[in-house]
């Protein structure tokens, strides 16, 4: 593509990212791989793949492109339309096991809630390993010798993510509205105005907007907007009526707005009636593991975006929930679980998730037997390898060495 | 609340699957599934790829045959399943939860004398169904029939145009309703052709890019792949 229509496409992919947009399916040879090259797996959004052939340029590799429908890996996922299935077909169409020599495939860990890795090593003798949650890290991940660094593990929302996601809403908003403009254009051209501005200042504003907590974000998004059309109506010399349909409208949108929260994020979800009583985006979820049950197998560690687990290294080699407030209900850990060792304290879940069979019995069965992990809530936790691992610097020195040696193996 | 309301909306798309399906295809694709059990015999065990939620395989089990589906939602799978107990024909329907490239880990070579499939293979690259059309080369006894109902790109580039229109105008109401897009498979023929089937019967539907293609899988394995000319029948359907 020239630079021009390279422009272009991306500018009109932004705008529209809430849509499937599906390409190709398949194996790409990026530069003269061998078969010892890495081999990375994606979804087949073309947007994503067009920019993942961008960042692995200059590396011998392969990117096997699974079917996502079009959409982003996250939410193909959760909606169970990119799951072991796409990556078993996609491994066994393209004859990888006759192409590469090693048995290893770097997976989004997006794509864990819902790819079941044990099923795609079953069928075709793959391992995934989790690799950076951001396209953007992947030259330096690799660069690391394939490890992901301590900021690699967590979601991200970063400054141009946050002004896609206003572009992409303000879009969607838009086309939503469209069909007004062949009745009341003028009032629908100012809402769209009123849309992108709100979503802009949503988005972009957002380290400096307070966090919601009693509609604190909405409320101040909303006086913000109200202030600013107020004043745009005081230059015109609005009359009355004009000041109340523009006021009454700007507060209804930014309500709108602050539903859309509870899920239009990377970092928020919840469900709409929760954040109606409580004001908040806290997600519902509040994950519990049965010590008697997990295997120390770290996969829930190594999926979850927001660090809600750590490793405990020391006397039981067991994984503890120590942040469960930070979890955001995207059930990566679940559908990994392969000891089925997840209860849910809360009983509630947003139910979005739909890669999971089980849920609804997992989310709703009986914890009580857990009370006793509460423990390790807050429970101070260090970072290595960007894996959180329960901190135990008090404790004695023994200890300590045991838990390196143990350590390393498991991360490796 | 939009977004969530949209989302909402999608999310709940498979359970309006079969009427929004319907929808999009004005009823043709009944038409053409009826056209495709009315081809299956009584006793054939047939394999349905992608049966979703049995509409076809439902209506090749009244004829008396065996079907095999196979499909990677397990919710599809479960109506299915519910339709053919209710019907009381359960017994002669085996369903496998597996994606479209694993069929040879599920079935022995030639142990199908019929395999069917409708609406998949769209969604699919061309490598893909090539894959998927080698496979069922496998599955096949010899003379065994391959039946596959989707939309195609119409040869004419006239027609071509006309559908690519057509595709982009009823873009956004798929999205809506079934949050997938089918897209219209090119070259159909000659990937079937190229697994070495022999197509023996094209039927098109008049200002539709859905095509019926039948083929079989020649007694004699050593003669060679046929070629375009030796298509016997090309009918156009209104």
């Amino acid at each position: 593509m020239g630079r021009l229509s390279g422009f272009l496409w991306e500018t009109f992919h932004t705008f529209f990212r809430n849509f499937n947009f599906p390409c190709e399916l398949g194996l790409i040879r990026v530069g003269n791989p061998t078969a010892d090259s890495p081999v990375f797996v994606s979804g087949n959004y073309s947007l994503v793949v067009e920019r993942l052939l961008r960042v692995l340029q200059g590396t011998d590799c392969y990117l096997l492109v699974a079917n996502s429908r079009g959409s982003n890996v996250w939410c193909a996922a959760g909606m169970n339309e990119y799951t072991e299935h796409d990556i078993v077909d996609a491994i066994n169409v393209s004859h990888l096991s006759k192409i590469v020599r090693h048995r290893q495939i770097i997976a989004p860990p997006y794509a864990a809630p819902g790819v079941d890795i044990r099923a795609v090593k079953r069928e075709t003798g793959f391992h995934i390993k989790w690799g950076p949650t951001h396209l953007d890290d992947i030259p330096a991940y690799i660069k690391h010798g394939y490890k992901r660094s301590n900021d690699m593990v967590q979601v991200q929302f970063g400054f141009r993510d946050r002004l896609e996601q206003a572009l992409a809403n303000t879009c969607t908003y838009s086309l939503t509205i469209a069909i007004g403009l062949l009745f009341i254009p003028k009032f629908i051209l100012g809402l769209i105005a009123l849309i992108a501005i709100g979503h802009l200042l949503w988005f972009c504003g957002w380290n400096w907007l307070p966090e919601e907590h009693y509609w604190r974000r909405t409320a101040t998004v909303a006086a913000i907007m109200m202030l600013l059309v107020a004043s745009f109506g005081n230059l015109r010399g609005w009359s009355a009526s004009q000041f109340a349909i523009w006021l009454v409208t700007t507060l209804i949108l930014v309500v709108v707005m602050g539903i859309d929260g509870c899920g239009s994020s990377a970092v928020y979800k919840t469900t709409a009636l929760h954040w109606i009583t409580k004001g908040n985006y806290d997600s519902l979820f509040d994950p519990v593991i049965d010590p008697e049950r997990c295997t120390n197998c770290m996969q829930c560690v190594l999926v979850c975006p927001m660090n809600v687990f750590a490793a405990k290294r020391t006397g039981d080699y067991k994984v503890v929930a120590v942040h469960p407030d930070n979890c955001i209900d995207c059930m990566a850990c679940v559908k990994q679980c392969d000891d089925d060792a997840f209860f849910n304290r809360s009983a509630e879940f947003k139910g979005d998730v739909k890669s999971v069979p089980n849920l609804a019995e997992i989310m709703t069965r009986d914890w009580s037997h857990l009370k006793d992990e509460d423990r390790w809530l807050n429970h101070p936790t260090t970072l290595r390898n960007g894996l959180p691992v329960l901190d135990v610097s008090g404790n004695g020195k023994a200890e300590q060495t045991a838990e390196q040696t143990h350590g390393s193996v498991a991360f490796s | 609340m939009l977004m969530y309301g949209w989302m909402k909306f999608v999310e709940l798309a498979p359970e309006r699957y079969d009427w929004a399906v319907r929808l999009m295809t004005a009823g043709r694709l009944d038409r053409l599934k009826d056209r495709i059990a009315g081809m299956v015999n009584t006793n054939d065990r047939v394999l349905d790829i992608g049966c979703g939620t049995g509409t076809l395989a439902l209506r090749m089990l009244r004829r008396g045959a065996t079907v095999t589906g196979l499909d990677m939602s397990e919710h599809m799978l479960g109506v299915a399943r519910k339709y053919a107990d209710g019907e009381g024909l359960g017994s002669r329907l085996v369903l496998i939860k597996d994606s479209v490239t694993q069929l040879s880990k599920h079935a022995k070579p030639g142990s199908f004398d019929c395999i069917v499939c409708t609406m998949v293979l769209g969604e699919l690259s061309s490598e893909y169904v090539k894959f998927v059309f080698d496979e069922c080369f496998n599955l096949l006894r010899p003379g065994g029939r391959l039946l596959i109902g989707d939309e195609v790109w119409p040869e004419n580039p006239f027609m071509h145009a006309i559908y690519r229109a057509m595709l982009v105008v009823s873009w956004i109401p798929q999205f809506l309703l079934l949050r997938r897009v089918n897209y219209p498979v090119s070259d159909m023929r000659r990937l079937i052709q190229d697994a070495g089937f022999k197509i023996n019967h094209v039927e098109n539907w008049l200002m539709t890019s859905f095509s019926l293609i039948a083929a079989t899988k020649s007694e004699d394995l050593t003669a060679n792949s046929p070629s375009f000319s030796s298509i016997e029948q090309m009918q156009w359907v209104q």
